[in-house]
């Protein structure tokens, strides 16, 4: 069931029409194009998608850590009633890893190598909260006690190479909560973890968004997981935004072609078919998007109205405000030919 | 981690004794005889003889060998055949100047080399970094000995800032080692131009910023000390080849040191000064390779571990 408070209550963070670009050799690839979402206190958020349409370097994007040669060009990132992106580099370090942090996908390589695990979790707390060494370790091992790492004293002491790839993200975890922020970003945390591990780490994730009432950002291409965990869903293709809603009403009743494309695919075990359906064709290259409709050359409804840009529809009932960017929820649709 | 530091210096013992027999065998075998060198063209057979047999070149070759190993262990390196100084006396003097000079020429390239390597690194692509990969370049190709005679013409002569030979003054050694130590300025820069580029791309960096650390900590704390494996790799070789290889600047600048004695040594044919030069080179590597080893398990704690610590 969607848990979302919703319509009414004020968003913790906004992101309006947001562009990020990459300056290529062959010119600009707008990787993230009018990107626009918000979430609240105590909401998780997922954002799903293929490789490369766009979701890390959102999540990048409201952290201001896009590197050269990417550039954010325009929008806006709200929180707490500042545009994140007028802040000066010294005002949002303030913010990253203190109010608004941070999970990476590789738990193998997000750790520094040659720094302890509990000097790791206590730099962001001496910086941002001016413990003291000592006291920021204690509090360094209160947190690996949190993401139920076992002998937390020990493992403050040791190094990345000598914990599992499981227990790495926990710590990862540990470090991006330990100065209790308003927004967690979890940029596909699970992915290079099995199965087992996975559910676990989302669970532990879950636990402590409902304990510290942080608002998650969670982005993967897994559905499963956004099933487990989130409360509404933005579905990304080719850096825009096709398809939103609430957890339920997109992972059920999905509007756009590409998400309806993308559910099937999803194996079930309750149907008895010896194939897997597919999305035929490959996601576009930025730096050649196709006119009209990003999704068009893939799309099994396209039709020539297609060939122009897709005004977004609204509507449609729900718990969440519900959006789709497809031509088949516009009036002009009825009366045109299949292409 | 103790027991490993054994096991090296162990076989530290195992290199210098296949040095000291590989110079003892090429000092043999190539032509010339110090006894004809020393005496005058005249010299009688007998008089050859007799110096000869004092020298105890007489006796058989594998004789000679051992009696050196033998007196070599308790660091009698014998004395020279014309000096007639015991020669670990000559060499501890001439070894400090050498040191004097080398570690002046190794901290100035550690010092330059380190910080623009980063600095480089850091500004990526831009006027700067290829000034800096660029002077590395010139810096690397260009010989020892040229760099220094261009010293000599420009701070010595033109400028007279400082003297050309001698070591007169502790200002004697800035020219000897701006020129010993371009090159490893040169080398130590590329290099880490090229680690601090790889480390400031790896996930564990952009992890670092998202904490909100000031770049400055970035950098020094998360990204140097990772990318210094590589440069303590080059800088480890470097300083035994600073030491060792100083031969050429000791030269053009005159300076007393082990360089110039190993090169009077081998044209004298001064067997015992040779052996002694060429085992305290050894030393000097092999030892700033153990040190190399050992400072890797410090900065890096999966090498510390792998050694069962």
């Amino acid at each position: 069931m969607d848990t979302l408070a919703v319509q009414g209550v004020p968003s913790l963070l906004s992101v309006r029409n947001l562009r990020v670009s990459f300056n290529m050799k062959r010119g600009a690839v707008r990787a993230v194009d009018d990107v626009s979402f918000e979430v609240s206190r105590g909401e998780t958020l997922g954002i799903v998608g293929e490789s490369g349409c766009g979701k890390s370097v959102t999540a990048l994007s409201i952290m201001r850590l896009i590197a050269e040669p990417g550039r954010i060009e325009g929008g806006q990132i709200r929180y707490g009633g500042v545009n994140l992106l007028d802040l000066s580099m010294r005002e949002m370090r303030g913010i990253r890893g203190n109010k608004i942090a941070m999970i990476f996908q590789e738990p193998m390589t997000s750790l520094n190598p040659v720094l302890t695990i509990g000097s790791q979790i206590s730099e962001a707390l001496r910086l941002h909260e001016g413990l003291g060494r000592r006291e920021a370790l204690d509090r360094a091992v209160e947190m690996l006690s949190v993401v139920n790492i076992p002998m937390p004293e020990k493992r403050a002491r040791e190094y990345p190479h000598q914990l599992s790839g499981g227990m790495r993200q926990r710590v990862m975890i540990a470090m991006a909560l330990c100065c209790k922020p308003d927004v967690l970003i979890c940029d596909e945390p699970t992915t290079a973890l099995d199965v087992t591990i996975q559910a676990q780490i989302i669970s532990l994730i879950e636990d402590l968004k409902v304990r510290t009432g942080a608002a998650v950002i969670m982005i993967t291409h897994d559905l499963g997981v956004i099933s487990e965990i989130a409360d509404k869903v933005i579905v990304m293709y080719a850096g825009k935004i096709i398809e939103e809603g609430g957890k339920t009403d997109v992972l059920t009743n999905p509007l756009h072609p590409y998400t309806e494309g993308l559910l099937n695919a999803v194996p079930r075990i309750d149907r008895d078919s010896d194939e897997l359906s597919v999305i035929p064709g490959m996601v576009p290259n930025l730096a050649f998007l196709p006119e009209g409709c990003r999704f068009r050359p893939r799309c099994r409804y396209a039709r020539e109205i297609c060939r122009s840009a897709p005004v977004k529809a609204s509507g449609f009932g729900g718990i969440a405000p519900r959006g789709v960017s497809c031509w088949k929820f516009q009036p002009a649709w009825g009366g045109e030919a299949d292409v | 981690m103790g027991a490993y530091i054994l096991k090296r210096l162990a076989q530290t013992f195992v290199v210098l004794w296949g040095v000291s027999l590989v110079t003892f065998i090429l000092m043999n075998v190539v032509p010339g005889d110090p006894v004809l060198l020393m005496l005058e063209r005249r010299a009688r057979p007998e008089d050859v003889a007799r110096v000869r047999h004092e020298m105890g070149l007489d006796k058989p070759r594998a004789v000679q060998y051992f009696e050196f190993v033998a007196k070599a262990v308790r660091l009698d390196l014998g004395r020279s055949y014309f000096t007639k100084e015991p020669v670990t006396t000559a060499l501890t003097r001439r070894f400090g100047v050498t040191v004097r000079l080398a570690s002046l020429a190794y901290a100035i390239a550690l010092l330059l080399g380190i910080s623009m390597g980063v600095a480089a690194a850091l500004k990526r692509g831009s006027a700067f970094d290829s000034l800096i990969t660029g002077g590395a370049a010139l810096g690397i190709s260009a010989p020892v000995f040229w760099v220094a005679i261009l010293l000599q013409i420009v701070f010595g002569l033109r400028l007279a800032w400082f003297p050309i030979s001698g070591i007169r003054s502790p200002g004697s050694f800035v020219l000897p080692a701006a020129a010993l130590g371009i090159r490893y300025i040169a080398s130590i820069s590329r290099v880490t131009r090229t680690s601090m580029l790889e480390v400031i791309s790896q996930d564990y960096i952009r992890t670092a910023r998202a904490k909100g650390l000031a770049e400055k900590t970035v950098i020094l704390k998360h990204a140097l000390k990772n990318a210094l494996i590589p440069i303590i790799t080059l800088a480890g070789t470097e300083l035994g080849n600073l030491l060792a290889g100083s031969m050429l600047t000791e030269w053009v600048f005159a300076i007393p040191g082990m360089g110039k004695q190993m090169v009077d040594s081998i044209l004298m044919r001064d067997l015992p000064m040779l052996q002694g030069t060429v085992l305290y080179v050894a030393v000097i590597f092999v030892m700033s390779n153990l040190v190399v080893d050992i400072s890797y398990a410090f900065i890096d704690p999966r090498i510390r571990y792998s050694h069962g610590d």
